[in-house]
């Protein structure tokens, strides 16, 4: 019985000192990370919307309840709001793949960016090329979206195409006036 | 042992890829490109160092009933602090090492070191004996991503060598392409420089 309690004490120790140390390495960087990853849609922004001044984030569970939606920017000129662009998180072949998708107040999709994605490389990967994500420019958020086949990588094209659905859908139903 | 000794057994002798077998979960899945090859080495080696060298400095201190959570708990301290401190500072190796950072952790490397080696020597030679498989690691990683990316992308380290009209070998840079490319290496490794050591 002793001996129980003094393997668990110094068990206790252990994991309270890396606890300890953990906590001070994560609030020494937590803040970078938050940052950057700011910075990476802010830059994407920048690539829709070529006169944007300001993005803000939308926190308006209406809007983010929408199926795969998870962050929502309205981008600003001065003080009118020009668009929005909608961050979703859409299943691919092997994982999440996060996606940006820009839409002006026309409802015309002004591109889209894949921020992060795990597919099979050489094949469902194909989703980051500029070919590929160029075609969404220009469509309207209101009709089917037209993508061409990427063959050996149609769960991954479809796990776009589903992301970049839900954007426009999410725009339709709450944010175009 | 002299520090000599352990620098050649980790880097040759007892390579933990070609001829320990050790931690293929990572060597398999990230060695697509020699660079993402060289950022899992560096990184398995950063957390070697710092678990061979903690769990030498502590050795006294933890009763061996319960030495393997010791052990855990300090590579896994050692892994989370480094795959928070990529996270901030080197993106783009963290997400394209992605979820094998916080798999560090159970790499038969690392415990197997700190089982073997950490636990039973002094601090120095742990520290050498630390750096020098993850050295060994690190290279074995690095010539593993360099062939398969050369075949698969016709690339090393991002540079195109090979230009346009070289036809890729999609399936090098893919599942399958890691276990021809690991097998055909190990065998190469084994004539070439083994045979010259012995």
């Amino acid at each position: 019985m002793r001996e129980i309690i003094k393997l668990g004490l110094i068990l206790l120790v252990i994991t309270s000192v890396a606890g300890l140390i953990l906590g001070g390495v994560n609030s020494m960087t937590a803040e970078i990370i938050e940052e950057r990853a700011i910075e990476e849609s802010l830059e994407a922004i920048e690539t829709f919307f070529p006169d944007s001044d300001d993005a803000n984030v939308v926190d308006d569970g209406d809007v983010l309840a929408y199926e795969l939606v998870e962050e929502v920017y309205e981008v600003l000129e001065g003080e009118n709001v020009i668009g929005y662009t909608i961050k979703t998180v859409a299943n691919g072949y092997d994982g999440p793949i996060e996606i940006l998708t820009g839409i002006n107040m026309d409802g015309e999709i002004t591109g889209i960016e894949i921020l992060s994605q795990t597919e099979t490389p050489g094949l469902g990967d194909r989703i980051t090329e500029e070919d590929f994500k160029e075609q969404f420019a220009g469509q309207s958020s209101d009709s089917e979206l037209e993508v061409d086949a990427l063959s050996g990588a149609t769960v991954s094209r479809n796990a776009v195409v589903n992301g970049v659905s839900a954007a426009t859908d999410v725009f339709e139903g709450e944010l175009r006036n | 042992m002299n520090m000599g000794n352990i620098v050649k057994n980790g880097i040759v002798r007892e390579n933990p890829v070609f001829i320990q077998f050790l931690g293929m979960c990572p060597v398999l899945a990230v060695t697509g490109t020699a660079t993402n090859g060289l950022g899992m080495g560096l990184a398995t080696t950063a957390v070697l160092l710092g678990s061979n060298t903690v769990i030498a400095l502590m050795k006294n201190f933890i009763p061996t009933k319960i030495r393997i959570p010791s052990f855990i708990v300090v590579i896994a301290t050692f892994v989370t602090m480094i795959g928070m401190i990529m996270n901030a500072y080197l993106p783009d190796l963290y997400n394209a090492l992605g979820i094998f950072i916080p798999l560090i952790v159970v790499n038969c490397l690392i415990l197997g070191r700190a089982e073997s080696f950490a636990s039973k020597n002094p601090t120095s030679s742990s520290i050498v004996d630390g750096i020098s498989m993850g050295l060994g690691f690190t290279l074995a990683l690095v010539v593993l991503g360099g062939v398969r990316e050369l075949f698969g992308s016709g690339s090393i380290f991002g540079v195109d060598l090979l230009g346009e009209a070289y036809p890729a070998m999609g399936i090098m840079i893919q599942p399958p392409g890691a276990f021809l490319a690991l097998g055909l290496l190990t065998a190469l490794f084994n004539v070439v420089i083994l045979k010259r050591i012995k």
